[in-house]
């Protein structure tokens, strides 16, 4: 089950110096009960976005108001309480039912609920206690990847610690002491643990706000899945042959859009902990800078220009940019194969195959016969209707305002609204008059002296 | 002295004594007629002794074959067609015929000579007439000998019958099932034909290797050759039909009805199944006639022993000087040295011998129906596994390889796989399903009756009379049922 716990309010940056003393404890609301707190008046205040169905959330978690924190599509963050100074969180590790997209819902591993887990969410020199459940049917640890910490806590099982055997409970307990974004994962069987779905994010806010403000931060983790059609299960002993593509574990058109006002300052915190792929992330419409890696935040003098950020595995790159160009913009891997859902490989070649008699004959043997592939693998995209094996999602793309969007996989849009109070989905872009391509007129072709 | 009444006298007793026993087959036939129609349900039998009935059997024939054949519609043209079984028919009326000879008296016999004097003057003459008189008390037993061999025919003509009737069943079912299969088979070797059509363009376009699409041709090209040996064997099939319905020339192009018939509902149970056989076998009821009629042997070659010819008549002399001298003559063999006792145990051999056949053919007779029926009860169990296990599996892969090459997860030469495989199973189910047909006649054949399809035993069909009581042979190993 879908465990999507709610988001928090934003905050501006005047009230980030605030002691959290004029802060009382938010309750989390859930979908029919009443809101949670609404400090009009102060800019950039939205209403929460609607939640998703969840079952009741803690009434005791509590929030940092040193920092805003971090939008998390299709996911949330990691509640935490208070203890005597002490950020105390609570993962448990155990098996989930994720839709991965409407029509794909897989078992997998995950924490509290979802895959990928919770983002953890702290700040430079908070102390923090994370007790880890195990519920999984085999032993587990917790590595916590790129933070700097005393060896022990270091999370590899049989090196650093004694596995967490199934039923246990571990506490992890350290001082932060960098800023930046990082992740967490098991240490041990981790082709099949992390294969499964268990991994997360970990952010940690500077303790000073540094740098242009932000509006808009959020979190993507990027995996990659083999899933035969029709099955419920990934197949975790995959190397190379991946075919469910994921950012926070949703393939598109499972995946939520990123929203920004039209002047936000943007950060995507970008994590890779798949098999084997490294991924080229592009962006539509903006040339960004990548501002932090796992490593550390880079120089602004160092900050490398790109469309395109590569992200290798066991990495993260963030990038930030200002939303300056209204749109739905793509936002996706580049590989071509991943966005595409579930593609079968090793099909004969059908490009440019000329029709022939046999397609007449072949529809008496087989009535449900259609010839497909001859022009290449778009027509799919409005084959929607045709019986496939259960569960599964060959080819599906998603619906645009213009058509089948015949993506998949890892593949979401950044939509950026000017005059938008809410950052919830506000539909898709209404573009200005003579901004859209369309098909050539005749008095232009003339006038050019084009010849079609 | 001879009066003329006496003479006349003698000839009426002699003409009673021959009995009423017409050269007419007739009642033989219908005889034979009625067990034939107790033991196949479709189908009259006709016996042709002239070609007056001629233009109506042709006619009759032209409507059966007008229409697609069934299995009763062939065994009834079988019937009006097969030469053999008219031949098989002639011997009831040399058996009947073998009957009348034995009520015959022998023809009296009249010899006369004439002497001429050698240096003597006149002539001289002899003349006798003689009828051979003692075989006039042989002749019942003589009678009763062919009338069991009439009844020894009439069974062995009405198991010929059926057995013609199982012949043509088998035939049939045989080419019906090798026809339907050939139409799946021609399915086969079009997907096949697809396939390589696909590969052929694929590779124009540039999107194969030459190994490929030799490979993909081989498969097709090697079903062609698959299908023409089909149709070879099927027409070979129809050829032995043809034969059995007795058809040539334009009759020679017959159709069937497209489809074997489904399992009936259920099987007979194999209890009672021997017993029946027993009683309806008719080669056995020939076979225990036979003992009879060798049992009669004996007792006639007893008699011949103790009476053997006679004749006895008139005698008349002419003398050379012309003086004429009649009186009666009288001839009897004196059996001194052959009282026929070597034929009687001839006779008392081939009597033992026929008990021993019998005892023989009727413990073959019972291990045939458990065979036969425990070959049906196989066969259904395949062909409803088949139908019930098999080619709904097939059905699935095939809708499931369907959804996965609606995905683009599988190529459309798997797709062709798996409708291949599909008619494949179902080629399979009609074999078996043709098997289970065959065994069902080869069990009807064991027990010398049709079964009827509802499932249960046919109604008990008396053992057809027979004229002489039958010996029954006291062996410890035949025992009553």
């Amino acid at each position: 089950m879908d465990n999507e716990e709610n988001k928090t309010s934003a905050f501006s940056r005047r009230d980030l110096l605030v002691s959290g003393a004029t802060l009382a404890g938010v309750v989390l609301a859930a979908r029919s009960a009443a809101g949670a707190e609404n400090h009009t008046g102060h800019e950039g205040h939205v209403a929460p976005p609607a939640p998703s169905p969840s079952p009741p959330v803690d009434s005791k978690a509590e929030r940092d108001g040193r920092y805003r924190p971090v939008v998390v599509p299709n996911g949330s963050t990691l509640p935490w309480k208070l203890v005597d100074g002490v950020k105390v969180f609570h993962l448990k590790a155990e098996p989930v039912v994720r839709e991965f997209a409407p029509g794909l819902r897989l078992n997998c591993w995950g924490y509290n609920g979802q895959t990928p887990g919770p983002v953890i969410e702290a700040v430079e020199g908070d102390r923090i206690r994370v007790y880890v459940s195990n519920r999984l049917p085999e032993a587990t640890s917790v590595h916590w990847h790129g933070i700097l910490l005393p060896n022990g806590m270091d999370g590899v099982a049989g090196l650093n610690q004694r596995r967490i055997e199934p039923g246990i409970t571990f506490m992890y307990e350290f001082t932060l002491k960098q800023h930046g974004t990082f992740m967490y994962h098991p240490h041990f069987d981790e082709m099949v643990q992390m294969g499964m779905g268990l991994m997360g994010m970990f952010v940690i806010h500077p303790k000073e706000p540094r740098g242009p403000e932000v509006q808009r931060d959020f979190s993507i983790m990027l995996s990659e899945w083999a899933v035969k059609p029709g099955t419920a299960r990934p197949d975790t002993s995959e190397m190379t042959d991946f075919n469910v593509l994921t950012m926070n574990s949703k393939a598109f058109p499972g995946t939520e859009p990123l929203v920004a006002k039209l002047g936000d300052r943007v950060r995507v915190r970008l994590g890779n902990l798949g098999a084997t792929d490294h991924h080229p992330i592009h962006l539509h419409g903006y040339s960004f800078r990548v501002t932090e890696t796992d490593g550390g935040t880079i120089h602004e003098n160092g900050q490398w220009p790109e469309t395109t950020v590569l992200v290798p595995v066991g990495s993260t790159r963030t990038i930030e940019f200002v939303a300056d160009a209204a749109g739905d913009w793509a936002f996706h891997c580049h590989m071509t194969h991943h966005v595409m859902n579930q593609m079968g490989h090793g099909i004969p070649n059908m490009i440019g195959v000329k029709p022939g008699t046999g397609d007449k004959k072949i529809a008496t043997l087989l009535p449900q016969y259609m010839s497909m592939g001859t022009t290449g693998m778009g027509e799919m995209a409005d084959m929607m209707g045709m019986p496939v094996p259960k569960n599964s999602i060959p080819m599906l793309g998603g619906r645009g305002p213009f058509g089948a969007i015949d993506m998949g996989g890892m593949f979401t849009v950044l939509k950026v609204r000017d005059g938008i109070t809410s950052y919830e989905d506000p539909g898709w872009y209404k573009h200005p008059e003579g901004t859209v391509a369309v098909r050539a007129k005749k008095a232009d072709l003339r006038r050019d002296g084009i010849k079609t | 002295m001879i009066t003329t009444k006496g003479f006349i006298a003698a000839a009426l007793l002699a003409s009673l004594l021959s009995g009423c026993a017409s050269l007419n087959p007739d009642p033989a036939f219908e005889d034979v007629k009625r067990s034939a129609a107790e033991r196949v349900a479709a189908g009259e039998v006709l016996w042709e002794r002239d070609d007056s009935a001629r233009a109506l059997i042709d006619a009759r024939v032209a409507e059966l074959l007008s229409r697609a054949l069934t299995v009763e519609s062939a065994v009834q043209v079988a019937f009006l067609r097969n030469r053999l079984l008219q031949a098989e028919l002639a011997e009831l009326g040399i058996a009947q015929a073998e009957l009348v000879q034995a009520g015959l008296l022998q023809n009296p016999v009249l010899s006369a000579d004439v002497r001429f004097g050698m240096g003597v003057s006149g002539t001289g003459a002899d003349i006798g007439l003689v009828q051979e008189f003692l075989s006039i008390l042989q002749i019942p037993l003589r009678k009763r000998v062919a009338a069991a061999e009439l009844e020894v025919t009439k069974l062995e003509v009405g198991a010929e019958i059926f057995s013609l009737a199982s012949e043509v069943k088998q035939a049939f079912f045989d080419a019906q099932g090798s026809e339907q299969m050939l139409e799946l088979r021609r399915t086969v070797a079009e997907a096949t034909a697809v396939a390589a059509d696909i590969a052929q363009r694929q590779h124009d376009a540039g999107n194969i290797t030459d190994l490929d699409l030799a490979n993909e041709r081989a498969l097709y090209e090697e079903a062609k050759l698959g299908l023409a040996d089909a149709e070879v064997e099927l027409f070979q099939k129809r050829e032995r039909l043809t034969r059995l319905l007795g058809l040539w020339g334009g009759e020679a192009q017959w159709t069937l009805s497209a489809r074997l018939p489904a399992l009936p509902d259920q099987d007979p149970k194999p209890e009672g199944l021997e017993t029946l056989a027993v009683s309806n076998r008719l080669d056995l009821l020939a076979a225990r006639q036979r003992i009879g009629v060798a049992a009669t042997t004996v007792s006639l070659n007893r008699f011949y022993g103790l009476i053997p010819e006679g004749r006895a008549g008139v005698a008349s002399e002419r003398d050379l000087d012309g003086a004429w001298s009649l009186g009666p003559s009288i001839e009897l063999p004196i059996p001194l040295f052959d009282q026929r006792q070597a034929q009687v145990a001839i006779a008392r051999g081939r009597q033992r011998q026929n008990e021993e056949r019998f005892a023989e053919l009727a413990v073959s007779i019972r291990s045939d129906v458990r065979r036969a029926w425990a070959e049906l009860d196989a066969s259904r169990s395949r062909a409803t596994y088949y139908e019930r296990v098999l080619l709904p599996l097939r059905r699935t892969i095939l809708d499931q390889t369907q959804r996965e090459y609606n995905g683009m997860l599988v190529g459309v030469y798997q797709l062709l796989q798996a409708k291949r495989d599909e008619v494949e199973a179902g080629r399979a189910y009609i074999e078996s399903l043709r098997t289970y047909w065959e065994s069902r006649v080869e069990l009807e054949r064991a027990l010398g009756t049709e079964l009827p399809l509802s499932g249960g035993l046919p109604p008990a069909s008396p053992a057809p009379e027979a004229s002489t009581p039958a010996q029954a042979p006291p062996h410890p190993h035949h025992h009553s049922e």
